[in-house]
């Protein structure tokens, strides 16, 4: 059932332009991005070599392009899910959904499957850009693999927090306000008091960057499937208790 | 006759209001009964909890033998239903959107499910059109074969001809009529028509409870007005009658009379007498006259 649920997701988001222009966009500044590095590095190695810095194309090209792709993805998949559940609300679909044998959590884990994999494309496409500087460099492999598994967690936490929020209103828009700002404050969080506070350690991105430096954290991945499973929880509630809690 | 759907005694109360209270209704295959009452009245909420869309805070629904709270997803299995708009993503094709309908109610044979449904709604021609492209009337044939697609033994349908043009709405009764053979089916409408052509039995309702239920065939009509050439001279000699409950006279050979039996052997049993009949005539239905006695509390 969450199979199906799944795949009639991913054919509506592909079915409309949208999906393939966010797609595309996604991946064209991505490359924009990762060439203006490339370039800047390229005009500061030869004084990196003299003065013996050993930051190396990982840190001064691939990093700050991943931190950019973790942000488009926060951007992107609210965007493309923010009418995950807030359509279905708007047409009154959600009434033949409520009414069917599929339980709430099936339905919820279902539409949040098909939003994921939507930006398999995607992330696909930066790992494999960042592996293209594989032939004229020694990026590490598992760096490459570290990274896909961050910003496969990132884009399921975003994926989540858009599919309750969508779960919340008929409006989309509205939907897509609540999960951008909810990930803001996760984003924010950074900025204030000390490594070692709870804020700090709620923060999105302290546990986004070591997947970029190659660090495979239990904490890290647990902070995201936490975070995931919790919003969808919440998802699955509301969705229950739009049938009446039945 | 085996029950198909039993609800007894549904409730739902939501912000302290009761949307719909004291609704019971059992149905057998081949019954079709229609909820009438203006918007609001609880009709779609009715519908709802007979579909499981929504739990009822009171009372049980038990389809085809399987308790729809204790027993949810084999009882939903039994039940297609239409909403008030048909359930349909406008950027999938017709055989996408009956595709994933046979997912979701898990019919087994997906395509031998799909080509069914499609053959039994006319739809052969517009499988690979985009919803959004097809007209309204089209539209509500492929939330009709979605409901159909797993085969099921009761049909609830919310509106099925509003907003559709008379050519349609004929067109799509047709279709309704043709189903109800071997089905039970519970159909919401504020057009009498669809009701009228449709249904063997109405339940209006008013302020979310059953204000009346009344069979709608002639034959179960229990009103029929008469006309003899030589009257008896007291109306006891025609409440003499078996099956006669009541006599009123309308003018000096009219009588209008409630029966209790089957009308063509009570037509026999009068003609029988030296009374001369002239015209019995079972009095049909008015809808609309039921609906406004309904609505004002003074229904019989």
């Amino acid at each position: 059932m969450i199979r199906h649920i799944a795949e009639r997701e991913l054919k509506g988001y592909f079915s409309t332009p949208l999906a393939w222009v966010l797609t595309a966009a996604g991946q064209l500044l991505l490359a924009w991005l990762l060439f203006m590095q490339l370039e800047i590095y390229l005009k500061i190695q030869p004084q990196l070599v003299a003065r013996g810095i050993p930051l190396g194309i990982w840190d001064l090209v691939m990093k700050p392009t991943l931190s950019y792709a973790g942000l488009l993805l926060m951007l992107l998949v609210p965007l493309l899910g923010m009418r995950t559940f807030s359509g279905e609300l708007q047409s009154r679909r959600i009434d033949l959904l409520l009414a069917s044998p599929a339980t709430p959590s099936q339905l919820v884990i279902g539409k949040w499957l098909g939003l994921v994999v939507a930006f398999v494309p995607l992330i696909g496409l930066i790992i494999l850009t960042c592996a293209t500087l594989q032939l004229g460099s020694g990026v590490d492999a598992g760096r490459l693999l570290t990274t896909l598994l961050g910003l496969l967690l990132l884009t399921a936490m975003c994926a989540a927090l858009v599919t309750w929020s969508s779960s919340l209103t008929r409006h989309a828009v509205i939907a897509a306000a609540l999960a951008y700002s909810g990930l803001l404050l996760m984003w924010l969080l950074d900025g204030n008091g000390s490594q070692d506070s709870l804020l700090s350690q709620l923060a999105l991105s302290s546990h986004l960057v070591p997947f970029f430096n190659g660090q495979l954290r239990l904490f890290d991945i647990w902070y995201f499937l936490a975070l995931s499973t919790f919003t969808l929880g919440l998802a699955v509630h509301r969705i229950w208790r739009l049938g009446g809690g039945r | 006759m085996h029950k198909l759907l039993q609800a007894h005694n549904l409730g739902r109360l939501d912000d302290k209001h009761w949307r719909l209270r004291h609704f019971s209704l059992t149905l057998q295959a081949g019954e079709t009964v229609g909820l009438l009452g203006l918007n609001g009245a609880g009709k779609s909420t009715a519908l709802a909890l007979l579909t499981g869309a929504l739990a009822a805070g009171e009372g049980t629904v038990e389809v085809a033998g399987y308790d729809l709270h204790q027993q949810g997803a084999k009882a939903r299995q039994q039940i297609g239903f239409l909403p008030e708009t048909p359930a349909l993503y406008p950027e999938l094709t017709v055989d996408e959107n009956l595709e994933f309908a046979a997912h979701l109610y898990q019919a087994g044979n997906v395509a031998q499910a799909c080509r069914l449904a499609k053959a039994r709604c006319d739809l052969d021609p517009v499988g690979s059109k985009l919803c959004r492209k097809l007209s309204k009337g089209f539209q509500q044939r492929v939330g009709i074969a979605q409901a159909l697609i797993h085969d099921p033994q009761i049909l609830v349908l919310d509106e099925p001809t509003a907003g559709l043009d008379p050519a349609q709405a004929a067109e799509l009764r047709e279709l309704i009529a043709g189903l109800a053979d071997d089905r039970a089916i519970v159909l919401a409408s504020h057009i009498l028509l669809d009701i009228e052509q449709l249904c063997r039995h109405v339940m209006i309702l008013h302020q979310g409870r059953v204000a009346l239920t009344r069979p709608l065939d002639q034959q179960a009509t229990h009103q029929v007005e008469l006309q003899l050439a030589r009257p008896p001279a007291t109306l006891e000699a025609l409440l003499q009658i078996p099956g006669i409950l009541s006599v009123q006279q309308l003018e000096e050979n009219r009588y209008l009379l409630d029966t209790s039996d089957n009308a063509n052997e009570l037509a026999q049993a009068i003609a029988c007498r030296d009374w001369g009949l002239r015209a019995y005539n079972p009095v049909t239905v008015d809808l609309q006259a039921l609906l406004n006695q309904a609505i004002q509390g003074t229904a019989p």
